[in-house]
């Protein structure tokens, strides 16, 4: 390259440098602060034996997200609250045994799966175990 | 525009787009304007505009950065800057540019100001292009004092208190204007909300319109010529052109405004690394001492404090009028920005060349001397400086000064103090052994009502020197020895004293002083031998550490207290234990002066130490597990606290270290910046200078100049002028 081609160039690379390492800089600005910590796990006040023998849906909140713990079929079932659709957190339907998203209207019956509307995905299941008689929810990505 | 082959996709794309949005036409616009013609050899003076431009871009950019993380409520206000300031990536960066970038703006805005009066520039046709000026000047200073507010910290709130209050000033309407304004009678959080929304939102909008029609108006009535107005009027602007000569706008101008927007760009990155605007304490309802407007405010802040009640009793046609000493300086201000605003109208002269306008030459200047006089007695007005061994006190007014001899314990050579400082905090500093707390925390009397009746001097004298006396709340008779010291009665005073079979008062020992002492100390009492007590002698806390004294704990104990007697069957293990805790209390001891001074750096610095608050708290649950190790005579147990021990404070040192090294790092950007920026200001200086060569090679060859090529460029040109 030619000394004057270099120094050509030069007055378009600098500015370019200086714009591209102050975005460079400016998007890791942007990338969120560490927060608070996510809870690995989460263990539960209401048991096994109390959802199966009541029947009832319990709503739970871990680390921001909503799950739905539930028996059905006498088998427990935690379920992921955010719709497959596009991410609003559906809502139980006691009356109708349905999950609903306020969305869109995705219908779920209770042990998650595709009812109506417009995507036929199922909710997502939620990891958990139960240990000594109590339903312990885990986050993957929590505890770090 | 290069060339590009028709029917080509790159072509087409172009035509597409163009034949829907005249792009073409916006391009061939840009290309006019770039080559538009402007008066020859115009002096650097004449990049000011395009550095205030670049600046206002920087603020528009870094603004932008701080709002996304900026939460405008009094309660997460302060935290969210300090979040910007110290957690974010470069966070530190993009504020200090921001605040650093209003000083810049506004000295840019002055010195192009001072350009235009010099060069008469505001006169006919130019009008409004002055107006915009003079507004933009206006909607910048507004930029700035509504920006003050934001990091709501001590000296954003009252500041901002101190500047809205001139607004209750104004009659009749004042209360309700400054209510308007600040959102209720005080600076309050809801003042903070609207002042936000202003210098978010208002001001940039109003910014932007004006600085396009400022712009629009530079370039539709062309840059100032140099000839009379009546010449440019009767001429046209082309013809005045003619009398200097012209050449378009690029190169030149723009390769000057480039390396003036470069410069200004390094030089800010410097101040703003190096001279940091501390974010101080966050904004409480205590004033502080010395609050005083920025610089650019300086002298309508200093010009104010002349308009006190004592101008009333000088005029008391103002009393009778129902006017505010006050208000008559608001006025005042406000007519000499109306006047300055009004000039073109006011300063109707044909002449532009300063030397041709005396009375408006004597004017400008005193106005500028005094602008500045007024900036340096509100910079120095309520301060003390030493100078020549001389202790200079300024008045609040600013002048005559008040002289003293300085004495050794006088202010640091050269650096202002506050008159203020030095004035102690009501109340004695608590925590002193000299000055134990008066009260203790809860309120209760210090040392309780035992102290009325029981006097045991030397035991009180002992506990006063202690670390129980010096915490807050202290620990007192009635914590150890029981009974109730907040009664008077004497029956209820004594009640669940320990006593002897004859209910007589008597000491504590053996497993109750353990049990005493445990209460606070739990840890250790958890982990005490069953051994100190067991065996004979038998040791309770009191052996080593006294009882009233409280002696802290140290290698010194296992050197001269405990199991001195080599005898007993503990004293190889206390030994054993004593020589492990002397080689930690060096290593810990080097640690721990390793923590402190970095913790000086990064609290010189406001360094938010909450960040370390977790690593602290390991720090002290090891050193409370060393401690309490060391009362199991089992050294074992003591080696393995030690490890705990050294991992926590090298865990503390490591967090603290890191940050330190990120604002160490901060001197390596500031050095690339300039480099690049150097780098490209020789480029442009190169390219400026080849303009210049070419241009005077012109001149020669057309005769105009009695200058000679030198023999090389005149055998290249020539060789030129062979060519067919």
């Amino acid at each position: 390259m030619s000394r004057r081609r270099f120094q050509h160039a030069s007055l378009f690379l600098i500015p370019l440098v200086y714009a591209g390492a102050f975005l460079a800089g400016a998007l890791r600005y942007l990338l969120p602060l560490p927060g608070k910590k996510r809870l690995a796990r989460l263990a539960l006040q209401v048991t096994p034996a109390e959802l199966n023998a009541e029947e009832k849906v319990a709503r739970v909140d871990f680390n921001d997200r909503v799950v739905f713990v539930l028996a059905n079929e006498g088998k427990i079932l935690a379920l992921s609250a955010r719709c497959p659709h596009l991410s609003c957190n559906v809502r139980w339907l006691e009356g109708d045994n349905r999950f609903k998203c306020p969305c869109h209207g995705m219908t779920f019956s209770r042990a998650g799966i595709f009812v109506e509307g417009p995507t036929r995905k199922n909710l997502s299941p939620q990891r958990f175990e139960v240990k000594d008689g109590k339903i312990i929810l885990i986050d993957e990505e929590g505890g770090a | 525009m290069g060339a590009m082959a028709p029917g080509s996709p790159r072509r087409g794309l172009r035509a597409w787009i163009s034949d829907r949005t005249g792009l073409d036409r916006l391009v061939e616009f840009a290309r006019q304007q770039l080559l538009k013609p402007v008066p020859k050899k115009l002096s650097w003076a004449y990049t000011l505009g395009g550095l205030a431009l670049f600046f206002f871009a920087v603020q528009f950019g870094t603004g932008f950065l701080l709002l996304v993380r900026y939460a405008a409520s009094p309660e997460v206000a302060y935290k969210s800057v300090q979040a910007i300031q110290h957690r974010a990536h470069l966070g530190w960066l993009f504020r200090q540019m921001h605040s650093w970038g209003a000083t810049f703006i506004v000295l840019v805005l002055i010195f192009h100001l001072l350009k235009v009066l010099w060069y008469g520039a505001y006169k006919r046709p130019r009008e409004f292009t002055w107006f915009a000026g003079v507004l933009l000047l206006l909607v910048t200073l507004g930029f700035c004092f509504t920006g003050y507010i934001l990091p709501w910290n001590q000296l954003a709130k009252w500041a901002t208190a101190v500047g809205t209050d001139t607004i209750n000033k104004v009659p009749w309407i004042g209360p309700s204007l400054h209510r308007l304004v600040c959102g209720g009678r005080d600076v309050s959080g809801e003042t903070l909300g609207r002042f936000f929304a202003v210098h978010v939102f208002l001001l940039p909008v109003s910014l932007t319109a004006l600085a396009i029609i400022h712009l629009a108006l530079v370039r539709l009535k062309g840059i100032t010529p140099k000839v009379t107005v009546a010449e440019e009027l009767a001429g046209g602007y082309d013809r005045a052109l003619e009398s200097t000569g012209a050449e378009p706008f690029f190169p030149r101008q723009v390769y000057r405004d480039a390396i003036l927007c470069i410069l200004g760009f390094a030089a800010l990155v410097t101040v703003a690394t190096y001279f940091p605007f501390e974010l101080g304490e966050p904004a409480s309802n205590a004033t502080p001492v010395g609050i005083k407007p920025e610089w650019y405010f300086l002298p309508v802040y200093q010009f104010l404090k002349y308009f006190d009640d004592t101008l009333i009793e000088q005029l008391p046609f103002l009393a009778r009028l129902h006017l505010d000493a006050e208000f008559v300086g608001i006025l005042f201000v406000n007519t000499c920005i109306a006047m300055f605003f009004l000039l073109p109208v006011l300063d109707r002269g044909k002449h532009r060349k300063i030397r041709r306008r005396p009375f408006f030459t004597l004017l400008a200047l005193t106005a500028i001397l005094g602008t500045l006089g007024l900036g340096i007695l509100g910079y120095v007005s309520g301060r003390s400086f030493t100078f020549g061994g001389k202790i200079y006190t300024f008045p609040i007014k600013g002048y005559p000064p008040e002289i003293k001899e300085a004495t050794p314990a006088g202010a640091p050579e050269g650096q202002g103090a506050e008159l203020v400082q030095g004035e102690k905090e009501a109340g004695a500093p608590k925590g002193t052994a000299a000055d134990p707390p008066a009260r203790r925390a809860d309120g209760r009397p210090l040392a309780g009502s035992c102290g009325a009746c029981h006097e045991h001097e030397k035991e009180r004298k002992k506990w006063i020197e202690s670390i129980h006396a010096r915490i807050d709340p202290p620990v007192q008779c009635a914590d150890c020895h029981k009974g109730n010291d907040q009664t008077d009665d004497e029956e209820a005073a004594h009640a669940g004293l320990l006593t002897d079979q004859k209910g007589e008062w008597r000491k504590p020992k053996g497993e109750e002083i353990i049990a005493i002492c445990g209460r606070c100390h739990f840890e250790v009492k958890e982990r005490f031998s069953k051994d100190h007590l067991a065996l004979s002698p038998s040791k309770t806390c009191f052996n080593c550490h006294s009882n009233h004294k409280v002696e802290e704990a140290g290698v010194w104990i296992f050197e001269k207290a405990g199991y001195q007697d080599p005898q007993d069957p503990r004293a190889a293990r206390f030994k054993e234990i004593g020589l492990l805790v002397k080689g930690w209390e060096e290593e810990g001891g080097k640690l721990e002066q390793e923590i402190g001074s970095a913790r000086k750096f990064l609290e010189e610095r406001e360094f938010p130490m909450a960040a370390f608050a977790e690593t602290e708290l390991k720090v002290k649950e090891a050193e409370r597990g060393i401690a309490a190790a060391t009362h199991t005579l089992a050294a074992g147990e003591v080696e393995t606290a030690l490890k705990g021990g050294r991992e926590a404070l090298g865990e503390l040192k490591g967090a603290l270290a890191a940050e330190i090294v990120a604002i160490d790092n901060r001197k390596v950007l500031v050095a690339a910046t300039w480099v690049v920026s150097l780098f490209f200001t020789l480029l442009l200086a190169s390219r400026l200078r080849r303009l210049r060569r070419e241009e005077r090679e012109q001149e020669i060859l057309a005769g105009k100049t009695t200058e000679v090529l030198h023999p090389k460029t005149a055998e290249e040109l020539l060789r030129e002028l062979d060519k067919p």
